[in-house]
């Protein structure tokens, strides 16, 4: 009798060890669903927000004047030469709030593109995650927010036309408070990291020439 | 007495099938371990399971069998066109790189693998990368083919939903260095200098 107890306890042991097993192999997958159907639900509530501030906007007065006043600094925004047939592109600026109060920026226009979403980027672990910022990109008083590449950016979606280096192109950003400010983005040449188009010249690649080596 | 022994006879019944069980489950790891290494024939436990074969479709609509790597070192890397920045800014990176790298650009080939096989097609494909170096060649397939790829690569790659029932991806963003016995090898980061990925690089082009 002791002997078969000895064997139903180790076997249980072992079909538990068994079981834990599979379990932590299946962990990675069903983490993926749950991340996945909680970006989901994040990303409905914009459509709610897009449709309020397009019923806003026709109270507001257009122009930089209003955000002005209302203590806002828009600075350096720029877009780069996409590759051909690119349906998407990165809109970046510089914000300053000058005010006592927070604002937001939560969304804007842009002349080549169907529509335009405000967007943070994530490299972490090797990854790349990109999300609509649903409540809009923050700017609290006193603060400079920069949207560039690797960070916050502006999505434009459903391009018409890539932009051309060296001509800008209109748009509005949009914010909570300040409503509207036109701006123009600069052109910068594809895969440019500044706006002055650093390391944006294909050129730029032969000053690594033999990297590597000890000359 | 005796109806105590049946309820015993039962749970010894019930055990016995769950060690048969865990048997199997732990036989069935075992065997698939042994296989994965015999076929990749690499030595590092780790990195030799990293990769799988396949055979996707490149931008010009050819076929592109991964058995052609062989004797080749390759980097390779996941994307997609809707992308706004990571993704035309690492192709944008290797095309100098491989112009820097000059004439030993030619000893390895540079993959880039869509995670978006739905908008990705090979006609959009040549398109988009017409703006790149010439030498990159940009991979395609069904939605099967491009899943079993990221999951022999180990690549995370999932759907994001946007507004107007758009979609945007995540995926892993890392360069895939391997070598010419098509062992991982090195990686290339986003976070890294230039110098640093063009020197990971120029030894990759070395080892071949």
């Amino acid at each position: 009798m002791k002997t078969l107890q000895l064997i139903v306890t180790s076997s249980a042991v072992l079909a538990m060890s068994a079981f834990v097993g599979m379990g932590v192999a299946q962990a990675c997958e069903k983490d993926h669903e749950a991340g996945h159907a909680q970006t989901q639900i994040q990303s409905r509530s914009p459509i709610i927000l897009a449709e309020a501030t397009s019923h806003e906007a026709g109270h507001m007065s257009h122009g930089d004047h209003a955000a002005m006043a209302q203590g806002l600094k828009v600075e350096k925004a720029w877009t780069r030469v996409t590759p051909p047939g690119a349906k998407v592109a990165g809109g970046f600026v510089t914000v300053t709030n000058t005010g006592k109060s927070e604002d937001r920026l939560i969304g804007g226009s842009f002349d080549l593109a169907g529509r335009v979403e405000v967007h943070e980027m994530v490299v972490a672990d090797g990854i790349m995650r990109m999300k609509e910022l649903a409540a809009g990109l923050t700017i609290a008083p006193g603060a400079t927010v920069e949207l560039k590449p690797g960070s916050y950016h502006l999505m434009f979606l459903d391009l018409k036309a890539s932009p051309e280096l060296g001509k800008p192109v209109k748009g509005v950003l949009k914010f909570e408070k300040a409503g509207d400010v036109a701006v123009s983005f600069a052109v910068a040449p594809l895969g440019s990291k500044t706006m002055d188009g650093s390391a944006g010249k294909p050129d730029s690649g032969h000053d690594m020439h033999g990297s590597g080596h000890n000359h | 007495m005796s109806q105590s022994t049946t309820v015993l006879g039962r749970i010894r019944m019930v055990l016995w099938g769950l060690v048969a069980l865990a048997a199997v489950v732990i036989g069935a790891i075992f065997l698939g371990n042994l296989q994965e290494a015999a076929r990749t024939g690499a030595s590092l436990p780790g990195a030799s399971r990293f990769g799988t074969d396949f055979v996707l479709v490149d931008q010009n609509g050819q076929k592109f069998d991964s058995a052609s790597l062989k004797g080749t070192p390759y980097a390779m890397f996941f994307g997609f066109t809707n992308c706004p920045d990571i993704c035309p800014t690492t192709l944008f990176e290797m095309t100098k790189h491989l112009q820097a790298l000059g004439d030993k650009a030619d000893k390895i080939k540079v993959l880039f693998v869509t995670v978006d096989p739905e908008r990705d097609t090979a006609e959009h494909l040549k398109d988009y990368l017409s703006a790149f170096d010439p030498r990159i060649i940009g991979l395609t397939g069904t939605q099967e083919e491009i899943k079993n790829v990221e999951k022999g690569y180990r690549i995370f790659a999932e759907k994001v939903a946007t507004s107007d029932d758009d979609y945007t991806m995540n995926h892993t963003a890392t360069v895939f260095l391997f070598d010419k016995n098509g062992t991982l090898a090195s990686t290339l980061s986003w976070q890294e200098d230039e110098k640093t990925r063009q020197t990971k690089l120029e030894k990759l082009t070395e080892r071949g």
